[in-house]
């Protein structure tokens, strides 16, 4: 027996819910003496077993639904007929409007095609440089990025905060990627309407410590047109 | 206690009798001990004299000329020299039926310390969580098994369950209970 099979045939519940054989049982035994963390494992859920038992006095008698009850009373023809009747509406909602719609998006995807785009470059952080930019609601655009590219970088990440400061995207950017200017295709979202930040870090590698330096702020200004 | 991998120099520092790791020792297998020996054993008493004769063997045999031939392997002797002291034990006449619920429970740790009894309660406050989140149904199948002692393939049956539903229950709990003690107090414990 090793940690394998004992992992892969919950050993460990089962020796304590007595469910081994004799020999089972020794073997285990044999086995958990010598495997720290099998030796640990069984202490943790003989723990939680013990206050499980403890805990489950005060629990009040539990009522619960036998599943065979519930199968006669959903097949009586008064729950039957309409739910047959609501799932073939569904049925047909979907092959006449929901799939031809979903084959022309993704049909469009799979082509080319002209994006808005957005050069943020140099750096933008003083307040008289910050680009505006107006799309669509529901069209893509690209922020064309440039990266900074200095000495003792391993990789870049790029961040990009909506104006109300919350997170909205996080993508790492390979050295090679960051030699040219980089694209990052926006799909626009309500919440991005107004002052945008993108910040650009650098993961410089100084030992076996991996730490982000704020490199430059890209701030841009979107209008959504709905 | 944190846990040492059993080496060489451990078996060594049991050699010289360092008080630090011979209490290790003695924490760490006694767990172990009555685990295995609970299902075995009717008494705390019983349990106490084969741990306790345990220890002497093991100990006298580190301590002996010729040592014990495979450090990293003193887990196994324990283990090896634990079954043939309760098998005299058994021939002695020693009474070999399971202990019961109450003992049991009492087995593990017969005079805990005051931060043991804390850390057993934060334990069981977790624990109490844990099960508030459960369904009915799989509170009902733990009271069954635990709690009733009810026949595990016929509980199963009545909730309409399989009995790997029930190991598989406990082993997701068991992760939760780790995880919440973990993130809460930190890695103190030995999990």
């Amino acid at each position: 027996m090793d940690h394998h099979d004992v992992m892969k045939g919950s050993l460990v519940e089962k020796y304590l819910l007595a469910e081994l054989s004799p020999t089972e049982q020794e073997d285990f035994e044999a086995h958990y003496f010598d495997c720290e963390e099998c030796a640990l494992d069984l202490r943790l859920t003989d723990e939680f077993l013990q206050h499980t038992r403890k805990e489950l006095r005060s629990f009040p008698d539990l009522r619960v639904e036998k599943p065979g009850r519930i199968l006669p009373f959903l097949l009586r023809p008064a729950w039957v007929i309409p739910a047959l009747a609501a799932m073939l509406l569904l049925i047909v909602y979907q092959n006449i409007m929901v799939y031809p719609g979903l084959k022309h998006e993704v049909a469009s995807l799979s082509q080319p095609e002209v994006l808005p785009s957005l050069a943020l470059v140099n750096g933008n952080s003083r307040g008289e440089d910050i680009p505006s930019f107006t799309v669509g609601s529901a069209k893509p655009f690209l922020l064309s990025v440039d990266i900074p590219s200095e000495e003792g970088f391993s990789s870049y990440i790029c961040t990009l905060y909506s104006p109300s400061g919350s997170l909205l995207w996080r993508g790492d950017v390979t050295t090679v990627q960051a030699q040219d200017s980089v694209s990052i295709r926006v799909l626009p979202r309500p919440e991005m309407n107004g002052l945008n930040l993108l910040l650009v870090q650098g993961i410089s590698v100084s030992g076996q410590q991996k730490t982000p330096v704020d490199l430059v702020r890209y701030r841009f200004k979107l209008q959504i047109q709905h | 206690m944190q846990f040492d991998t059993f080496d060489a120099t451990y078996v060594k520092k049991l050699q010289e009798g360092d008080a630090r790791t011979e209490e290790h020792f003695v924490a760490y297998f006694s767990e172990l001990i009555n685990l295995k020996l609970r299902s075995r054993l009717k008494s705390h008493e019983a349990i106490e004299d084969v741990r306790q004769e345990t220890f002497t063997r093991v100990l006298a045999a580190v301590r002996s000329a010729g040592g014990i031939r495979q450090p990293e392997r003193l887990g196994a002797y324990v283990n090896s020299v634990c079954n043939n002291v309760l098998l005299e034990y058994y021939r002695a006449g020693g009474r070999n039926d399971a202990m019961d619920e109450e003992t049991e429970a009492n087995a593990t740790s017969p005079n805990p310390s005051a931060l043991n009894l804390l850390l057993t309660k934060d334990s069981q406050r977790i624990v109490h969580q844990i099960l508030q989140d459960m369904q009915p149904r799989d509170l009902k199948l733990l009271k069954g098994v635990l709690l009733e002692d009810k026949d595990k393939e016929k509980i199963c049956k009545e909730l309409g369950v399989d009995r790997e539903y029930l190991r598989v229950l406990i082993h997701r709990a068991k992760i939760s209970f780790r995880n919440v003690y973990v993130k809460r107090f930190g890695s103190d414990r030995p999990y």
